[in-house]
């Protein structure tokens, strides 16, 4: 009993860091972006390009490292078409995120079916997990901690590179402002349109990574809507996150937990629907969403374009 | 005085859509003087100063400075060139603290590093040299306006400016705050420093500059130095007519008691202890303009939200037209012949993103003439509303503009317009000149005399003490929520200005 139990908690929590990274990356990709002022609510689609490309860059080369750029380019055009439709003309974020969003989910289905039907014929390569040699075979923490492939390892450094460029540097200070008062930025002499365009490229760059983690460390195939409203989730952990890079990492940690959970339970046959269990991320989600949270504090000038005399 | 000329502007032309801004401004400003740009809202000062500081650009004209061509006007090659511009809305990050706010936009001496201690080291001493004391580490919305302004003012000097740009300063300012401001500007003039300061009040303008330049609908009417003129001239100048200072009033009987508080209170939900409003009661007589005079946030704004409907009291009553209104919503008012015209213009007395036409109707929308069974009569609305831009001046270049690309003067001007032009018995007005400049003020008030004159009663509730003694039959006084005294206008100021600061409690 206790030795299964143990097994089943360090399995969970395993899973839980693996699920947490699909969403980590939107995460922070989202949270650059709004720092600066600009929703992006093309997570979603943003995410599915860098599924597929990263999917097919690998399939067609056998190498994930080239499909994983795929995939980042990808993402990266999706942010500059929202960059330049927000930033340049100015429409509205919310419409063209949105577009952006269900756009994603468009074209890579068709794509897929496109190139074929998943069989075990069309597998990508998958990137391998890190060798830590001996300290791997540790108890519970080699498990947990060193079983993973390196994008786990990046998405936390990512973490804390953001958390110091936001707090720590003097180009982090100017883009907060850009997202808090552009007009202010703009008088300081901070360059907004540029702090902008760079956000929401970056930002797509990181969404599509989340997507590539899929396909390039998990599955090997690409399926119809893979990312599963994670680009949406990942708008809550924002929030949930309070806007601050470790919040972020937190909210997804919890929401990674939760989707282990339930995958865990489902296997546990305890005799719960498992549609039920489906629905806790999305349960948690909304709740950080109504401000289970407390009092959030968005960046001031979050969805306004910037108009420049 | 030197009379080294520092700045001169070459026919500046700038014209914004259906306006001209600014028509062929030539001006020159003195090194080590204060400078001021007088005029009224609308005039253009501000707009030629964002031009100088690379907000706008101008349409066609030249700017030299220290002798030198000056092009390429942008804020960061402004501040390269030591120009410091203080805006009338403080170009800070509420949450950001206030050395986040200095060293915004400044190069790191080790970058990318954020060097905190460097830059508050500099910044210090900066402070220490001309004699501002700060603490760099309290976030900028837990400090008061008056130092937030010192604080725009620290920035720009810490940036090296050589010349200064105040907008409108003392506008956001009570009079002691005013008053250490001019201490302040006139200690930075001392040590070096140009000042250019816009502004629409003479008795400032008066107090603290060295040469005068009035602006008028986009042109330069004329530069005088101080010591030549007088606030005769200069308002004349401004106006470009004599203005009045004192109103005559007709001779009124005052009628039956139209509005009547009993007892009313009101306590904060935040603070059990604390009232907002305690046992306020007075009464209002028909014809009869009673003003409520007190310095800001002593309970003006809840009472005028009370009365309105808007809110309802803890305890008390209220009457209107001899009923009981405690319980009526505010629509249920303003058909009973209540007009309110709120201090909060752009969240309580407009959308802001709604034409002017639609928000002439706000309140009588669904009432005959503008609405015919469920159909809103375009045609109806437009003539109402193109008579209430005509009648109350409103610049703007059609009735289909958003009211949010109006000034806060023109604002204001549509909501009095909207309120005196419906069928009222009853004004509710609240800070109704704030931010209009000196002829739309005086037409303001006259406006409110004539109502007078017709039978309307009037509660005037403003934190102009000039204004409430020129219109009041009588003043009453509110401090932290309390009426703490009932004065007539021929009441000496000072003694009114101890009842508003809470004397009596002595």
């Amino acid at each position: 009993m206790d030795a299964a139990w143990m097994t089943t908690i360090v399995t969970w929590l395993t899973m839980s860091i693996r699920m947490s990274i699909p969403l980590l990356f939107p995460s922070l990709g989202g949270l650059i972006s709004q720092k600066a002022g600009v929703y992006n609510f093309g997570l979603e689609g943003m995410m599915l390009c860098g599924a597929y490309f990263g999917y097919y860059g690998s399939y067609v080369t056998g190498n994930p490292w080239i499909g994983l750029l795929l995939g980042m380019v990808s993402g990266g055009l999706l942010g500059l078409l929202l960059a330049f439709t927000s930033i340049h003309l100015r429409v509205s974020q919310l419409v063209t995120g949105l577009g952006i969003g269900v756009f994603g989910l468009g074209i890579t289905g068709y794509l897929y079916r496109l190139i074929d039907i998943g069989t075990a014929t069309t597998a990508a390569t998958l990137f391998t997990n890190v060798d830590f040699g001996r300290l791997r075979s540790l108890p519970v923490v080699g498990e947990i901690l060193l079983s993973h492939s390196w994008m786990v390892y990046a998405g936390f450094v990512l973490v804390i590179l953001i958390a110091w460029f936001f707090f720590h540097t003097t180009p982090g200070l100017n883009f907060r402002a850009v997202g808090e008062n552009p007009q202010v930025a703009d008088t300081a002499g901070v360059n907004v349109i540029l702090n902008r365009y760079l956000a929401v490229v970056v930002s797509g760059i990181l969404a599509s990574m989340g997507g590539a983690f899929l396909t390039l460390t998990q599955t090997a195939y690409f399926t119809e809507n893979i990312s599963a409203g994670r680009g949406w989730i990942a708008i809550s952990a924002i929030v949930l996150g309070k806007f601050n890079p470790w919040g972020v990492l937190l909210a997804c940690l919890l929401f990674g937990a939760a989707d282990a959970a339930q995958m865990q339970i489902q296997v546990m046959n305890l005799g719960i629907p498992y549609q039920f269990l489906l629905m806790i991320p999305y349960i948690l989600a909304m709740l950080a969403m109504v401000g289970f949270v407390g009092k959030v504090r968005s960046p001031a000038a979050m969805g306004k374009p910037y108009f420049k005399h | 005085m030197s009379e080294e000329i520092y700045l001169s502007f070459r026919n500046i032309r700038k014209s914004f859509p259906g306006v001209i801004a600014l028509d062929d401004i030539s001006l020159e400003i003195y090194k080590g003087q204060i400078h001021a740009l007088l005029g009224e809202n609308g005039a253009g000062k501000s707009t030629l100063m964002n031009i100088l500081y690379g907000l706008y650009h101008q349409d066609s004209g030249e700017i030299f400075l220290s002798g030198e061509k000056y092009e390429q006007n942008t804020p960061k090659n402004a501040i390269r060139h030591g120009i410091g511009m203080i805006h009338q809305h403080f170009m800070l990050i509420p949450n950001f603290t206030v050395l986040e706010n200095i060293i915004l936009g400044q190069p790191s001496p080790k970058p990318p590093k954020l060097e905190k201690e460097y830059f508050r080291n500099e910044i210090l001493n900066v402070a220490k040299k001309f004699g501002i004391t700060v603490d760099l580490d309290l976030l900028i919305e837990e400090i008061s306006v008056g130092m937030q302004q010192k604080i725009e003012i620290l920035k720009a000097l810490y940036k090296g400016a050589e010349l200064l740009i105040l907008d409108e300063p003392t506008s956001v300012l009570t009079p002691q705050e005013s008053q250490e401001l001019f201490k302040m500007l006139t200690a930075l003039n001392k040590k070096g420093t140009t000042i250019i300061f816009i502004s629409h009040k003479l008795k400032e303008v008066m107090q603290i500059s060295d040469r005068i330049s009035v602006l008028r609908d986009g042109k330069l009417i004329s530069t005088v130095n101080k010591s030549e003129t007088t606030p005769h001239e200069l308002s004349r100048l401004m106006v470009g007519r004599e203005i009045i200072t004192q109103y005559s009033k007709a001779e009124i009987k005052i009628g039956e008691e139209i509005l009547i508080l009993d007892d009313i209170t009101l306590g904060d939900h935040h603070n059990q202890h604390r009232h907002l409003l305690k046992n306020v009661s007075f009464k209002v007589g028909q014809g009869e303009i009673v003003g409520i005079a007190g310095v800001d946030e002593n309970g003006q704004k809840e009472l005028a939200e009370i009365i309105s409907g808007l809110r309802k009291p803890t305890s008390g009553k209220i009457s209107m037209f001899g009923k009981d209104v405690t319980h009526c919503t505010t629509r249920q008012l303003i058909e009973m012949g209540m007009s309110y015209i709120p201090a909060d213009r752009r969240n309580q007395g407009l959308v802001l993103d709604f034409k002017i036409s639609e928000n002439a109707i706000l309140e009588t929308h669904y009432q005959k003439p503008f609405t015919r069974g469920l159909s809103l009569q375009r045609k109806v609305i437009d003539k109402f509303a193109n008579e209430l831009i005509q009648e109350y001046d409103v610049r703007t270049p059609s009735i289909n503009v958003p009211v949010k690309n109006l000034s806060g003067g023109n604002q204001q001007k549509v909501i009095v317009g909207r309120e005196f032009l419906k069928k009222n018995h009853f004004l509710l007005v609240m800070q109704p000149t704030w931010g209009l400049d000196v002829g739309a003020i005086e037409y303001v008030h006259k406006k409110l005399l004539e109502a007078r004159e017709k039978g309307v009663t009037i509660l005037l509730i403003s934190t102009d003490l000039e204004e409430v003694r020129k219109l009041s039959d009588r003043i009453l006084v509110i401090y932290e929520g309390e009426i703490v005294g009932e004065v007539d206008s021929s009441t000496d100021i000072e003694e009114i200005g101890l009842l508003m600061a809470g004397s009596h409690k002595h």
